[in-house]
């Protein structure tokens, strides 16, 4: 293996990692809004390395930017979509873990 | 390359499969909708490995759809969820502040 | 041109091409034969972007651009790595809480730009907006420590908008 595919199959593998690490965040956090945490950052990031892996490997710099363009679609869509699903859950009166609430 | 690639698009698999238990426990709505939106990275995370192997360049345009979809499940359910309060509110209320 | 079409908006509409041009190159992996029907989508989409969204007037630099491009990739990339060690770790070391910070930016794309970074960064995610008010979930109870956060983050915020706010105080910790 060249470096380049070795450096790649690192990201490919630390992304996936990170893809474990959130869905156990999902499953392992107390309440909905720290679920959401997981969601929107680890997931993120795992997403990111392994596209960061696949556009090493990719054939043409319109391929790498391609998958960029998909990562970065996921990452303002969940920036946004986070928000609104905290903000019904606060609504819907899901109660959040740990007692305090100070709205 | 190749074999590391589809292993890590069945691990990915794998995990999509874990959150089903999250949707199985709840409690809430909102928990087991969540993991749409595992579903929706991890998704697109399987179908830009399985796109890097040669002749399926198409499955990268399936992942941007992919991406471009999910937030409107959001936008849907947060309609649908918040519309559907026990106080029997309209989703028109979204927009008022919290009592 | 209408009165609206001032020098910036000129900045703007370059900018605007250009980025919908390295776009469409992208998603057709840069084949060169795609822009005899990528031309037209590229123009139609200036337009309609221009029409949905005329330009603010907003000083963008694109030195403050990066800058702040390289700030968020290194705050999600510890953001990320925050959580993923809190979910796997046995003992579970949170304690999630709500906070209440009052935004002091201007309401449009800075207070957009500032909820969508902060949910990004480590340990905060916005959950509601009451006017100029943010309702902030953090995952890891720090005190003061999250509101000198924002505080920080919001400065960045404007200084990407050319927008003058002060400084958080130097941190006492």
């Amino acid at each position: 293996m060249s470096p380049l595919e070795l450096l790649s199959a690192a990201f490919l593998l630390a992304g996936a990692a990170f893809c474990l690490a959130g869905t156990v965040g999902v499953l392992r956090f107390p309440d909905v809004y720290c679920r959401l945490h997981a969601l929107t950052k680890v997931d993120n990031l795992g997403l990111g390395l392994v596209v960061a892996g696949l556009a090493l490997q990719s054939a043409s710099w319109a391929t790498a930017l391609k998958l960029f363009l998909v990562w970065l679609f996921v990452l303002i869509s969940s920036a946004f979509t986070c928000q609104l699903i905290a903000r019904a859950a606060l609504r819907r009166g899901a109660v959040p873990s740990g007692g305090r609430r100070e709205p | 390359m190749h074999e590391l690639r589809t292993g890590l698009a069945c691990f990915l698999l794998l995990n999509i499969l874990a959150g089903m238990v999250r949707v199985i426990r709840g409690p809430t709505l909102t928990d087991r909708f969540i993991v749409a939106q595992l579903f929706g990275t991890t998704g697109v995370g399987v179908l830009v490995l399985l796109a890097a192997d040669a002749g399926r360049d198409a499955l990268r345009d399936v992942a941007l759809v992919f991406a471009l979809l999910a937030p409107v499940t959001v936008v849907a359910f947060v309609r649908f969820a918040v519309g559907n309060e026990a106080n029997g509110a309209s989703a028109a209320s979204d927009e008022e502040p919290r009592p | 041109m209408g009165s609206w079409f001032r020098a910036g908006a000129w900045k703007s509409a370059v900018a605007r091409v250009v980025f919908v041009s390295v776009a469409w190159w992208a998603l057709c992996d840069g084949d060169p034969k795609s822009f005899t029907f990528g031309l037209p989508v590229v123009l139609t989409v200036s337009v309609v972007s221009f029409l949905l969204s005329p330009p603010r007037g907003y000083g963008w630099r694109l030195t403050e651009v990066l800058r702040f491009a390289g700030f968020f990739l290194a705050g999600s990339v510890h953001g990320g790595f925050d959580v993923a060690r809190r979910a796997l770790a046995p003992s579970l070391p949170i304690s999630p809480v709500f906070v209440r910070y009052r935004m002091r930016l201007p309401q449009g794309a800075p207070q957009t730009v500032f909820r969508i970074t902060l949910s990004l960064m480590p340990g905060t995610l916005n959950a509601d907006v009451l006017g100029d008010e943010l309702v902030v979930h953090s995952l890891v109870d720090r005190g003061e420590g999250i509101h000198h956060e924002l505080e920080n983050l919001e400065w960045r915020v404007s200084r990407l908008f050319g927008l003058g706010i002060p400084p958080p105080e130097p941190a006492h910790a």
